[in-house]
């Protein structure tokens, strides 16, 4: 590494703007809201720490084709950055091409003079911008490809600081076992001799102190896959790569699978954990279990509250069964009485879920 | 089981109370808010009710009965007999204790035991005890609620009683089928179950938009999702596809690029050695042609002038050969004239002799000759009218010479001698004698005038004859073609002779032949003229090749002239291209050479160009990719794949639970409606007795059971008078009536002969005074055997059983307390 000035980067990725999360009804909007207020947050926070570099490894839209109104807003965020220059990378969601570039064409043309799209693999020198800094980007072309764009990059002789951009799996951190997200290995990236190296696409954060490698992660979690709150990297880079955490999420995603314990609270067991209210929570209950009526009653109970809890619950309940014995119909119907005999001959046939839809029926039809 | 006892403290709003139960009919009498209500809980909730509850069950059950406003616990002991007395004391909240003590000193403190012991204890089920003996204070009402609807609607009094018993449990089983039927219906609206497909095979490409369930919609909406992550799959797979074609294109086309540019400098190189190559080529092939030309134009210049020096000798040699032509072609001319002359002559002479011909023969005409023929034929005819006849003159006695003439003969004479003298003629006979004549003419004809006739015709023909020169008519027309013959003659020789002669004149030509002669004789030509001919055309011949030689030559010299000025000039030129040669070859030398790898400069120049070539091509294969991925990009849809494959497996997850839900709730159906179609005989028999038993108890035998319907159960009920009257018949007082004896009789059923409390809310209060008495009867002949609870708030219908054991509950309680 150069001796050079120490340069503060504040890096994140995968922002994924334009995603409509229409899987998720009304919570859908405020998700896909959420996206603009962490990329805003990232902005703030970067300013906060007078961050020299504002860069985004990748997937600052979620589509190629996204609305207008949707590159506008993002440009208009950046713009808020008040460092040398805001550096935004395509990556396989929002690739970018010669030729046909509508996307980044728009982009350009209404993002602020300090907003760089990193469009082109080639060395980005930003000396103009007052920095002692040379950008190496491994822009996306395509949303798939088995290769990854790094075959360009070596590291000049220059005294500038090296920081190189790339958006792909990496082995070892990330799922891609068809390989067709840009995979790229550690190696690869070391053996380049850059300084620093943010890397996007992977939504968890990762940091190799040794190599300089930074994967920021997603700044707001999109999906069950995705279970940390959100955050960026802020990168100290002078004799080595510093990294530092900040939190910039609103909603997170919990899967919870929960096997109902009859001597617990069912709302205990289902409710929002760690003090979390809920409300910033798109939560999927997998709930399984043989619980008394009584413990099912509330369960039901809790779980029709569920919904004014979260943002958002997705509620598997499938494998939850009311234990119901003989003597339970027994206790719960005359015999001879059609709910008694309906609720035996079931029981008898090990009908688990008729069981219980008749069960419920018949409270239903209940005087 | 028989209960005995009853201990509250504190308990709902009562904060402590004994109550002591007697074995048959028990009325708990008291004013509304008097603590009914909470003795009956009381009782349920002793035998049924744990006293370790969850809070939702808390809340339900027991918060509503703690004391007010501070209360923390409830506390119950209820005493029941069952061979022996169990006490059963239960608090709730805090401190909460379950408590069973046998009669045998056993104390069972654990929830689920005290309730599995009290089970066996007993005489039916939990929740037939609970549920129909021990029933909740509007459960009569609810008993056979048709009895009080009294619409159309209800069905069959035998259908209504046989749910009666079925529904025991509180369950309302229309309602129960309507949900079933209701969830069912909305589940598999529109949806095919026996093809498990869409009804009417209507998938997402015409989907139902009317009356759509929620299984139709989960298969609808996976199958849009479905769709949409197709299209988006495969047009990312297309773009991927295009997008590997498009890197490989430009890969090849930087390939090509870096090429072009390693070897531009080349390829200028070579493009400026090939220039200067045939720059040089074009020096050398000039300085060949010059000093081809500088040998050339001396040689031109020394020929030129010996063709002209040449072509002066044949000129003159043509002119002497010229004039000896034109003396032999005088000299024939004029023997061709003389030959003309001559002949011209005589054809002359030719024409003067067949004048001379014509001149000596007489013109006979055509006229001529037919005048003389005609002339000719009339004298025949005359003559021959003077031999047509026949007459004949005898003359007899005459002597003397006798003249006579015959006809047209001429006068004859004879000798006449007396004797007959006989004369013939044909037309006329005159003899004359002596002085006598006489004329003998045969027939009317004025012979006369016919030799009149005859003698002008013969001297006109006499004239005519002599004329022309003939003896007749024949030898004239014979003259008169000879004389024709002769002018023809003529015409043809003046023909002949003026077709000879021409133009000329005869005489002048006479006179021009005079002249020569007179001119003397030309000197006989030296040779033929055709001789001469030929001389004069060889030499002609020959001048005109070295003319043209002579042409050639100069317009080689003039061309020489013409490109290089003067020979002098031609000689500098020479000297100048050699000096560029030179400097070309040494310039070639120093431009460079063909990059290595590259046989010749043609080769290197070949790959070059084919480079070029290659960028254009491959820049247009580019184009048509960029397009085409612009065009499937503008397909993609609105969410990206990974979106639509999370809305793709939740609308799964959903479609599996409406699926699960589904075959659970058919099954469902299929028990129900086995289960009530599958009614035990015996048990509606033996319902139906008991049932028949008590209305006669609780109308005091104002009415009995008619007759059964299908189902085995009595359908309408006959009056004391005999009369069928059907259920919508009934007056409202006597289905109260019904109802209570339905509960009594299901309550008979369920326990044959056990015994066990049975609960009665003011079963009476909408009956007139005498219905009352008769069914307090028929309630005191139930409660003969068994225990019965009678609650009532009216003292009135208590007294109606003086000798049960009557509680007194006090004055309203508190609920503040």
């Amino acid at each position: 590494m150069a001796d050079t000035q120490a340069i503060t980067v504040f890096a994140t990725a995968d922002v994924h703007l334009g995603m409509k999360f229409s899987a998720y009804d009304a919570a859908g909007e405020n998700l896909a809201d959420a996206r603009y207020e962490a990329l805003s947050r990232c902005v703030d926070e970067a300013n906060r720490r007078n961050a020299d570099l504002f860069i985004i490894a990748g997937d600052l839209f979620d589509r190629v084709r996204v609305a207008r109104p949707v590159v506008e807003r993002a440009a208009s965020i950046l713009a808020e950055f008040e460092g040398a220059a805001a550096l935004v990378l395509p990556g396989n969601h929002d690739y970018v091409r010669s030729g046909v570039e509508s996307l980044w064409s728009i982009f350009r043309d209404v993002a602020g003079g300090r907003t760089i799209v990193l469009r082109e693999p080639r060395v980005y020198d930003l000396r103009n911008y007052e920095l002692p800094v040379e950008v190496y980007p491994a822009p996306c072309d395509a949303k798939h490809s088995p290769r990854h764009g790094l075959d360009w990059i070596a590291a000049s002789g220059s005294e500038a600081l090296k920081i190189g951009v790339a958006h792909g799996s990496i082995e070892g951190r990330t799922l891609d076992s068809e390989g067709r997200y840009f995979p790229m290995t550690v190696k690869e990236l070391a053996d380049t001799g850059l300084d620093a190296w943010i890397v996007g696409h992977t939504h968890v954060q990762y940091f190799h102190p040794e190599v300089g490698l930074v994967i920021p992660g997603t700044p707001e979690p999109d999906g069950f896959d995705c279970s940390h709150d959100g955050y960026a990297a802020v990168l100290r880079v002078d004799e080595g790569v510093h990294l530092e955490t900040v939190p910039t999420g609103r909603y997170r995603f919990r899967e919870l699978s929960v096997t109902l314990d009859p001597e617990s609270s069912v709302e205990s067991q289902l409710l929002p954990q760690d003090g979390d209210s809920g409300v910033r929570t798109v939560a999927r209950l997998i709930v399984s279990g043989t619980v008394p009526g009584d413990v099912h009653d509330e369960y039901l109970e809790v779980a029709r509250r569920l919904p004014m809890r979260y943002l958002a619950v997705d509620i598997r309940d499938g494998e939850l069964r009311r234990s119901l014995s003989r003597d339970d119909v027994d206790r719960m119907y005359p015999e001879q009485s059609f709910p008694h005999r309906l609720l035996v001959d079931l029981l008898d046939a090990q009908a688990a879920d008729a069981l219980e839809e008749a069960r419920r029926l018949l409270e239903e039809a209940e005087e | 089981m028989i209960l005995t006892s009853l201990r509250l403290g504190p308990f709902g709003g009562i904060p402590k109370l004994h109550l002591a139960f007697g074995r048959g009919l028990n009325t708990i009498v008291g004013p509304n808010e008097a603590g009914k209500s909470t003795v009956y809980r009381a009782i349920v909730h002793a035998l049924f009710t744990p006293t370790k509850l969850r809070k939702p069950e808390f809340s339900r059950l027991i918060a509503p009965l703690l004391p007010r406003p501070s209360g923390d616990s409830v506390f119950c002991e209820l005493e029941v007999d069952v061979e022996g007395v169990y006490r059963i004391a239960k608090r709730w909240g805090s401190d909460a204790t379950s408590r069973l003590v046998t009669p045998a000193g056993e104390e069972i403190r654990d929830d689920e035991a005290i309730r599995n012991r009290l089970r066996d204890l007993m005489p039916v089920r939990e929740a037939t005890m609970r549920r129909v003996l021990l029933s909740p204070q509007a459960s009569l009402r609810n008993t056979i609620p048709e009895l009080e609807t009294d619409t159309e609607a209800t069905d069959e009094l035998g259908e209504a009683l046989r749910r009666s018993l079925f529904e025991t449990g509180g369950v309302r089983i229309e309602m129960f089928r309507r949900r079933l039927s209701e969830e069912l219906g909305s589940l598999y609206s529109r949806w095919d179950r026996r093809r498990n497909a869409p009804e009417g095979g209507r998938g997402i490409e015409r989907p139902w938009k009317q009356g759509v369930g929620t299984l139709l919609s989960a298969h609808y909406e996976i199958a849009r999702a479905e769709r949409e992550l197709q299209t988006a799959e495969q047009i990312e797979t297309e773009l991927t596809i295009l997008g590997a074609r498009a890197e490989e294109l430009e890969t090849h086309l930087d390939e090509r690029r870096r090429f072009i540019e390693a070897n531009e400098k080349a390829a200028d190189a070579v493009h400026s050695i090939q220039a200067l190559e045939a720059e040089r080529a074009a020096v050398e092939r000039e300085l060949e042609v010059a000093q081809e030309d500088n040998g050339k134009w001396p040689v031109l210049e020394a020929r030129l002038k010996d063709a002209r020096e040449t072509l002066a000798g044949l000129r003159a040699r043509a002119e002497s050969l010229g004039d000896e032509r034109r003396a032999a072609e005088e000299r024939i001319a004029k023997e061709e004239r003389r030959r003309r002359f001559e002949a011209i002559e005589s054809r002359r002479n030719e024409l003067l002799e067949a004048q001379r011909r014509r001149d000596g023969l007489v013109p006979i005409k055509m006229k001529d000759v037919e005048t003389l023929s005609r002339l000719e034929r009339a004298i025949d005819r005359l003559e021959q009218s003077f031999a047509v006849g026949s007459i004949t003159v005898t003359v007899d006695g005459v002597s003397g010479e006798l003249r006579y003439t015959v006809d047209l003969r001429s006068e004859e004479t004879a000798a006449a001698d007396g004797r007959s003298f006989t004369i013939d003629g044909h037309r006329r006979i005159v003899f004359a004698v002596g002085e006598l004549t006489v004329t003998a003419v045969a027939g009317d004809v004025d012979t006369e005038a016919l030799e009149r006739q005859l003698r002008e015709a013969r001297s006109s023909r006499g004239e005519l004859r002599n004329r022309l020169k003939v003896d007749g008519a024949a030898e004239a027309a014979q003259a008169r073609a000879a004389y024709e013959a002769a002018v023809r003659e003529v015409d043809h020789r003046r023909h002949a002779y003026e077709e000879t002669l021409g133009d000329d004149d005869l005489e002048a030509l006479r006179r021009e032949l005079d002249e020569w002669a007179a001119g003397g004789d030309v000197e006989p030509p030296p040779r033929p003229l055709d001789a001469i001919s030929a001389d004069a055309a060889r030499v002609d011949e020959q001048a005109g090749s070295v003319a043209k030689q002579i042409e050639e030559h100069r317009q080689g010299l003039d061309s020489l002239a013409e490109r290089y000025g003067s020979h002098e000039e031609l000689v500098l030129t020479m000297g100048e291209r050699a000096v560029r040669r030179k400097q070309l070859t040494q310039q070639i030398g120093e431009a460079g050479s063909v990059p290595p790898g590259f046989a010749s400069a043609e080769e290197f120049l070949a790959a070059y160009r084919q480079a070029a070539d290659e960028i254009v091509k491959v820049k247009d294969d580019l184009s048509a990719v960029r397009t085409q991925q612009a065009r499937l990009e503008e397909r993609l849809p609105d969410e990206s794949s990974e979106e639509i494959r999370t809305r793709l497996e939740r609308a799964r997850a959903r479609l599996e639970r409406t699926r699960r839900r589904g075959v659970a709730l058919e099954r469902v159906r299929e028990a129900s409606e086995r289960i009530l179609s599958d009614l035990d005989t015996g048990t509606i028999d033996r319902y139906r007795d008991v049932l028949g038993g008590r209305i006669v108890s609780v109308t005091g035998g104002a009415y009995r059971e008619g007759s059964a319907g299908e189902t085995g159960i009595p359908t309408v009920f006959r009056s004391a008078r005999g009369t069928d009257l059907p259920l919508e018949l009934l007056s409202a007082g006597t289905r109260d009536s019904i109802a209570l004896a339905v509960r009594l009789a299901v309550a008979e059923l369920l326990l044959e002969d056990q015994t066990a409390p049975l609960v009665l809310d003011d079963p009476l209060v909408d009956l007139d005074p005498d219905r009352q008495v008769q069914a307090a009867a028929g309630i005191r002949d139930f409660a003969e055997k068994r225990q019965l609870l009678f609650f009532t708030c009216h003292p009135t219908q208590a007294e109606l059983f003086p000798t049960a054991n009557r509680i007194q509950l006090g004055s309203p309680i508190d609920p503040s307390r």
